[in-house]
């Protein structure tokens, strides 16, 4: 497997923006033509990393280069980077074609080039209909095409999309995850993508860096994000997860033996673990759930507990689970294998030791 | 127990629609007689008039002093109007775009010479040029009015800059423009009726002005102030002339303002 | 330092006409401590505050603005409330109204009313054509006339800011009220009053300092008889030239709308916060 090129590089940076330091020592590498996100809640410093490559905030430490070179003595006007920004920014005074062509005109493009060239972008946006009118004139779905024609046109060396999706209406957001994927991968672009979404960073992206308090946790692909987080607050910011404190009590064993807070018995997780106080992960859908007198179960950790709540969603049935100690427990069974159990019904939850995940102070152990 | 509405409807909204009404009424009834006074056929200036003419309004034209005033409002409303309406928008480009400290500081200080009583500001420009320097009769009052417009043009730029996405000028700059291109091509444009409202507001608030005027200018100054000698010598029903053509005029004015920019924005 | 020094020049030209202002504001200030000689002296304080006729100006101006203040809050509330309360039609006629006051020019304003309140003038021409006078009823050139010219002119001042905030204060909470079995009235008082408040507040400050310091409203329908203390200053400055003794008088005004203003902000400050929290 070849490791494509790097494309954007962060090297170290740290921001001062309204006198406090939301992003410090951050690094991160963007391989040329993927589709990365920075993922994270608000005020994480996603969007001042994204504005730090763009030019518009200036880092005091670190650097920042784009295919090799450091651009931060590149004003912002001379990056040629694309940008998209949540609420499109589309100039509310110019029409269509005009907010099209305002980049090449300012980059001196002669007016024949740009008289090919607004028809050639607005019609692979499925704009070409459009051109003459206003901003104003357009449905939200519509606004973020001519923002991204816009940012695309420039032939930008990076694409910065900044929550582009945030502002549109559930089903439009869903369609246009499918038709920016889609024209990403066609025009090749590298592509910085900023969201607080984690399901739409899960299924749009190559990579994901989950950012919290102006520092990249974690960066990897949307399967190992989800399947071995690195960081409690990954492991709790994409997907459920419960988690059980534990104490090791046989960290020499292959499969280590822990004692879970309040249940009697040794449960067993994967590899060798030192002493000490730890916590346990494990995803709803890696648990399973029965009867308690069904005595069918294999799994090698059992724990008992009574349904305290379930709720059919569909495709699943996503109870929670009282367990004896009285810690709370959620679990997803598959809609199709089982009737629903009833509320206050005794159960035995079953969990096999390569799903779960062990943290120590928040930190994932391997 | 329970509660039963009036049986006709809420009566705060007559006894208050009555009041307002009555005040509205009032407030504007002195101005509808002036313009008909204006009319009368004889020298005295009462309503309803006894007779019709239009020998006040020619009787203007043969006072040298309201026409000479007229013109001398007229240059200096558009003169402080177009300067206060430059400097508000230098100013008001600083307020809202650049974060530094003491901005609140400076902002008061622009806005200072709205909370200082008239009287008080013209008598402190009196004392000023007496004491220090006078240029000429224009310049003075040029500088006062200007002094007296520029906090309301800084705040109608201020706010329709304010209205304007910050976001539009950075992605003008990130597709490539310069901070003074994505100015001038992006925010310029979009300010462009909050600039125009600034200069109306201005013109309208300098060829208005009497109080801080009167204390630079007595007789052969700014039309407030020649009308104001002029009634406290005689009163005919010349004043009412001029009232009405004024009122006339300002009435044009409104209209095509409206059509420009929309008279809600006004006031 | 790029960044700083284009600030300056952006702001210079404003900047350099305030610093005028004030320049010439400290000038006034000088005038009234200084004597003809150049020494620091407090002989136009005394001068003004040991004189019954000033002392007499002062007070007659604060109280003509306090009430002043008071009628124009009464007539002006119910104005500002329809407009964002009443009908479509109530609110566009109302800033038509509003509108011709505010681009009528001031001294005609007051020159309209001297047709109205004048011996000769509709309502004594009224009076004695029903024969509910004999002689004319004397309208102006008196404290009734200015307090009139006064209350009319400010109203607008008083009304702008409430209607601004009145605006913006959502009808649901007077629904809610309603709801809950308030009347029209108690709703009223207890949540449209209390909620512009911040309106109110400054509709009063910019009433009374306007009524306080008025020049042209007592010069014209005062007609002399009826001086408040803008027309001392004028005297004392444009007709006698005796600048110390009006920058003396100038001084003790603003001082007074100074601690006017502060108090009633600090007032509001304290009745605004205490909801807040």
């Amino acid at each position: 497997m070849s490791v494509p090129p790097v494309d954007v590089a962060i090297v170290g940076i740290a921001v001062a923006y309204n006198e406090t330091v939301p992003v410090k020592d951050l690094s991160l590498d963007v391989y040329k033509g993927e589709f990365l996100s920075l993922l994270g809640p608000s005020g994480c410093g996603k969007t001042t990393t994204l504005r730090a490559i763009a030019g518009f905030v200036a880092p005091f430490e670190g650097d920042i280069r784009i295919a090799g070179q450091s651009v931060l003595e590149v004003p912002p006007n001379h990056r040629n980077i694309g940008m998209v920004y949540q609420d499109f920014a589309l100039f509310p005074h110019m029409t269509v074609a005009e907010n099209v062509a305002f980049g090449m005109k300012m980059r001196k493009v002669p007016g024949a080039e740009i008289a090919l060239r607004v028809p050639k972008i607005l019609a692979l946006l499925k704009l070409g209909a459009f051109g003459e009118r206003y901003p104003n004139q357009l449905s939200g779905g519509q606004q973020q095409r001519v923002a991204l024609a816009r940012a695309l046109v420039i032939n930008p060396s990076v694409l910065l999309l900044d929550e582009p999706l945030a502002s549109l209406d559930r089903q439009l957001r869903a369609d246009m995850q499918f038709e920016l994927r889609q024209l990403q991968r066609e025009v090749g672009i590298t592509t910085v993508f900023v969201t607080h979404d984690q399901e739409e960073a899960l299924s749009l992206s190559d990579r994901i860096a989950v950012m919290n308090a102006g520092k990249i946790l974690q960066v990897d692909t949307p399967r190992a994000i989800y399947d071995q987080p690195a960081h409690r607050f990954v492991a709790e910011f994409i997907g459920v997860a419960n988690f059980m404190p534990a104490v090791v009590t046989r960290p020499a064993e292959a499969d280590a033996g822990i004692e879970l807070a309040g249940i009697p018995g040794t449960q067993r997780i994967p590899g060798r673990h030192a002493a000490g106080t730890v916590e346990i992960m494990l995803r709803p859908e890696k648990v399973t759930l029965e009867s308690a007198d069904a005595r069918s179960n294999d799994a090698l950790n059992r724990l008992s507990g009574r349904v305290a709540n379930s709720v059919f969603v569909g495709t699943t049935i996503k109870y929670q689970v009282q367990l004896d100690s009285g810690a709370m427990l959620r679990v997803d069974v598959a809609a199709g294998a089982a009737a629903v159990a009833p509320i206050g019904a005794a159960v035995t939850l079953g969990w096999s030791p390569q799903d779960a995940r062990v943290f120590r102070d928040g930190v994932a152990e391997p | 127990m329970m509660q039963r509405r009036p049986a006709f409807g809420d009566q705060v909204h007559v006894v208050f629609g009555a009041v307002a009404a009555a005040v509205l009424f009032l407030i504007t009834m002195p101005l509808i007689i002036t313009v008909f006074t204006a009319f009368n056929a004889t020298s005295q200036t009462v309503f309803p008039p006894n007779g019709w003419s239009l020998r006040w309004f020619s009787n203007i034209f043969r006072q040298r002093e309201f026409i000479d005033a007229f013109w001398l409002s007229t240059a200096l409303a558009f003169a402080s109007g177009a300067l206060s309406m430059l400097l508000g928008t230098l100013g008001a480009v600083v307020l809202t775009r650049a974060s530094f400290r003491g901005r609140e500081w400076i902002d008061g200080l622009l806005m200072s010479p709205l909370i200082v009583p008239q009287v008080i500001i013209g008598l402190a420009f009196l004392i000023f040029y007496v004491k220090l320097k006078s240029w000429s009769q224009f310049l003075d009052l040029l500088l006062l009015h200007t002094l007296l417009t520029l906090p309301y043009a800084t705040r109608v730029v201020r706010a329709s800059l304010a209205r304007i996405n910050p976001r539009l000028e950075e992605a003008a700059i990130g597709l490539g423009a310069s901070a003074a291109a994505s100015f001038v091509r992006i925010t310029l444009p979009q300010a462009r009726s909050g600039l125009f409202v600034a200069f109306f507001f201005s013109f309208v608030t300098s060829f208005d002005n009497f109080t801080a005027t009167a204390f630079l200018a007595s007789k052969g100054a700014t039309l407030p102030v020649e009308i104001f000698f002029y009634i406290d010598s005689q009163l005919d029903p010349t004043v009412s002339a001029v009232a009405t053509l004024l009122m006339a005029g300002t009435t044009l004015f409104v209209l095509v303002v409206d059509r420009l920019v929309g008279v809600q924005r006004v006031t | 330092m790029r960044h700083r020094s284009r600030l300056a020049l952006l702001l210079g030209p404003s900047l350099l006409l305030v610093g005028v202002f004030f320049a010439a504001l400290a000038g006034v200030l000088a005038s009234s401590f200084l004597a003809p000689d150049g020494t620091l002296t407090f002989r136009s304080y005394a001068a003004v505050f040991g004189d019954e006729y000033y002392v007499r100006a002062l007070l007659r101006s604060l109280w003509i603005a306090c009430y002043a203040t008071a009628i124009s809050f009464v007539l002006g509330y119910p104005i500002a409330y329809m407009m964002s309360r009443g009908s479509r039609r109530f609110a566009t006629i109302a800033t038509l109204a509003l509108a011709i006051q505010f681009f009528s020019i001031y001294v005609i304003k007051m020159y309209g009313w001297m047709l109205v309140l004048g011996n000769n003038g509709i309502i004594n021409r009224a009076l004695l054509a029903t024969g509910l006078a004999d002689a004319p009823v004397k309208l102006m050139y008196n404290e009734f006339g200015v307090a009139v010219g006064l209350i009319a002119s400010a109203l607008p001042l008083m009304v702008f800011p409430i209607n601004a905030v009145l605006q913006n204060v959502s009808r649901r909470y007077e629904e809610a009220a309603l709801g809950l079995g308030a009347s029209r009235w108690r709703v009223l008082l207890a949540v449209t009053l209390p909620l512009s408040a911040p309106g109110i507040l400054s509709g009063i400050v910019l009433t009374f300092v306007f009524c306080f310091t008025a020049y042209l409203t007592p010069a014209l329908l005062g007609g002399g008889f009826y001086k408040m203390i803008g027309n001392v200053i004028y005297d004392q400055a444009v007709g006698r030239f005796n600048y110390s003794l009006a920058a003396a008088a100038a001084a003790a005004t603003l001082a007074i709308s100074l601690v006017v203003i502060v108090s009633i902000n600090s007032f509001g400050q304290r009745l605004l916060g205490a909801r807040a929290r």
